[in-house]
């Protein structure tokens, strides 16, 4: 099982949303939200899954953004979620805290959950007293663990799922030219036999949240593909003409012409995505959807072809 | 008397209470901040902030005094020049304007004229400014340079053989012009005007000078319509640009930014309020 770990914000809900609509990922991949902020995408998108039947956790106390700022403001609100949570769909994930002895049962007891249906999130391996207490009986439904010794040895055959930081960030888009091409993971490979439920990352994203942001002067594009040990890399589509923010259009073009050479040059079915064969069409049509849209079809597009590595893998 | 008196008496714990709000520089660069104004649109602004806005004059006067930062100086070219000398309804200011490798801290437009005002405060450092003008004359003929009476002689120095007009900011507040700017057209060019446009605004000047817009793909959209404009004459260009620019403007403050107190009044105008906006900050003022 996959457990992407998005943060909410709105072309990365989308995304997920249309998958789930289209019918594209199916109960191999488990998302797992940080809501940044409240948002109606956010319920929508809650309410697609749920409707299908899909499964996700959606995390309650977020360490990023505004979110619990939004729910203290405005108690409508906090109702609303408060339902949508109450869904047998939707998991409830929580970050381990030094406050969490105290806190956790009284939010499972606000959320109406047993604590063994919580996906615990552990970042620090001082807070693991508190959960050893908590959790001296039951296991919680998931514990997810950053990619560190300490926290693997811990949890091995603890219901556990290992976040790698898979996609190597740079500060600047245009960094990414010098790269071209990368590994990105094999976690799919080996996460069974490691002894995990799953394995997690932050697509193609970053761990790092950044709030708002501004025009770029480069414009990248990361394409996902499997080679031929079906192991994941990560190629890195960047414009041109770099020197100032101007004419995204004019760049978004020119990047996904070396996406559409690439993509003609290697002609395996195996990557033809929904949504890369969207930025491809795009490109031919001379189209310019905006770069939020770009981004929103590079996420797809990972977790479609992640979808078929698990599906085929199985088979 | 005894009422006399009594205001008196409360007249001096406002200033006693404005005075126990002084503030780190920090903090005063955070204060006057675009982030304030929407603080103070939200529904219920935080206690503190509405505390801080109440002791803004005073916050103000701390800063001329000891620490007088972009914002200030920004903050007096748009009361003395841009509403006092101009007017509202006539006249577009923008601030942080990339130009090839510089960013303009003060660009004043009206149909009569435009210019550009690099700002360096007695904090900053004279390094770039060459670089800097030497941009500015690529989008204006005309370029100022607004300093601290500490920079003046330096900037006077360094300018002696250009074009470039000298403001300073006096240690009485006042803007005082020291050098009078003159028209320099050579150095315009295409490009750097082109880029200060939005899609919409260089489509209105295609259209305008070539009847239609040229039926190519959206990616291509931005690249044949510079190729276009490159083709008007440049002193033209520049008129027709920023007369584009100039229409920016937005109606709504001409009406309400009179009831907005001075040191507050450019990161209001920088936010680009509605009237309902307009009606919550004032409300929460």
């Amino acid at each position: 099982m996959y457990l992407p770990f998005l943060r909410g914000k709105q072309n990365e809900l989308i995304a997920l949303r249309e998958l789930i609509d289209d019918g594209i990922i199916t109960e191999n991949i488990l998302p797992i939200i940080e809501p940044v902020k409240y948002s109606s995408t956010l319920v929508s998108t809650i309410e697609t899954f749920v409707e299908n039947r899909r499964r996700l956790v959606m995390i309650i106390n977020p360490k990023v953004g505004n979110f619990l700022n939004d729910l203290d403001e405005q108690p409508e609100i906090f109702k609303r979620i408060k339902e949508i949570l109450q869904s047998p769909y939707v998991i409830i994930g929580y970050h381990m805290n030094k406050t969490s002895l105290m806190e956790l049962p009284e939010l499972a007891h606000i959320f109406n959950v047993n604590l063994e249906d919580i996906a615990i999130i552990h970042d620090d391996i001082t807070h693991l007293a508190i959960y050893d207490e908590l959790y001296s009986t039951d296991l919680p439904f998931l514990n997810i663990v950053p990619s560190e010794s300490s926290f693997k040895r811990r949890f091995v055959n603890q219901n556990a799922v290992v976040i790698n930081k898979s996609f190597k960030k740079q500060t600047r888009n245009v960094d990414y030219s010098n790269l071209e091409d990368e590994f990105f993971s094999d976690e799919h490979r080996y996460y069974e036999s490691d002894g995990f439920v799953g394995f997690s990352d932050y697509s193609i994203v970053g761990d790092e949240f950044i709030e708002g942001g501004f025009g770029a002067l480069a414009v990248a594009i990361h394409i996902i593909y499997p080679d031929t040990e079906y192991n994941l890399r990560v190629r890195h589509f960047v414009s041109d003409s770099n020197e100032d923010r101007t004419d995204p259009a004019g760049k978004f073009y020119e990047a996904t012409s070396k996406l559409v050479a690439w993509a003609n040059d290697i002609n395996t079915s195996s990557i033809r995505t929904k949504a890369l064969t969207t930025l491809i069409r795009h490109n031919e049509a001379g189209t310019f959807p905006g770069l939020g849209i770009a981004k929103k079809l590079c996420i797809m597009h990972h977790l479609e072809i992640v979808e078929d590595l698990l599906v085929s893998s199985k088979a | 008397m005894r009422c006399f008196r009594l205001k008196y008496y409360q007249e001096l714990c406002q200033i006693e209470k404005g005075k126990g709000i002084r503030m780190e520089r920090n903090k005063l660069n955070k204060f006057f901040s675009r982030k304030t104004i929407e603080g103070l649109l939200k529904s219920t602004p935080s206690n503190e902030l509405l505390e801080e806005v109440k002791y803004s004059n005073i916050l103000y006067e701390q800063m001329s005094n000891n620490y007088r930062n972009e914002y200030y100086y920004k903050n007096m070219i748009f009361n003395k020049l841009v509403m006092g000398k101009y007017s509202l309804s006539t006249t577009f200011a923008m601030s942080e304007v990339p130009v090839n490798k510089s960013k303009a801290d003060f660009i004043v437009i009206n149909s009569k004229k435009d210019f550009v005002i690099e700002i360096k405060t007695e904090l900053d450092t004279l390094d770039k400014l060459i670089y800097q003008i030497e941009d500015y004359y690529k989008i204006s003929s005309l370029v100022y340079v607004l300093v601290s009476e500490s920079n003046f002689y330096p900037v006077f120095r360094m300018l002696r053989e250009t074009n470039v007009g000298i403001l300073v900011l006096t240690k009485k507040n006042t803007i005082s012009l020291k050098r009078e700017a003159v028209n320099d057209y050579s150095k315009l060019s295409h490009e750097s005007l082109f880029k200060l446009l939005r899609k919409n605004e260089y489509e209105n000047i295609i259209k305008r000078e070539f009847r239609e817009i040229p039926k190519v793909m959206v990616v291509e959209k931005f690249q044949v319509c510079f190729q276009f404009f490159k083709t008007i004459e440049i002193k033209k260009s520049k008129n027709l640009v920023f007369e584009q620019l100039n229409r920016r403007r937005n109606e709504i403050d001409i009406e309400y930014i009179n009831q907005v107190p001075q040191e507050l009044r450019w990161m209001v105008y920088l936010s680009r309020l509605n009237r309902e906006k307009y009606e919550r900050l004032l409300n929460n003022l």
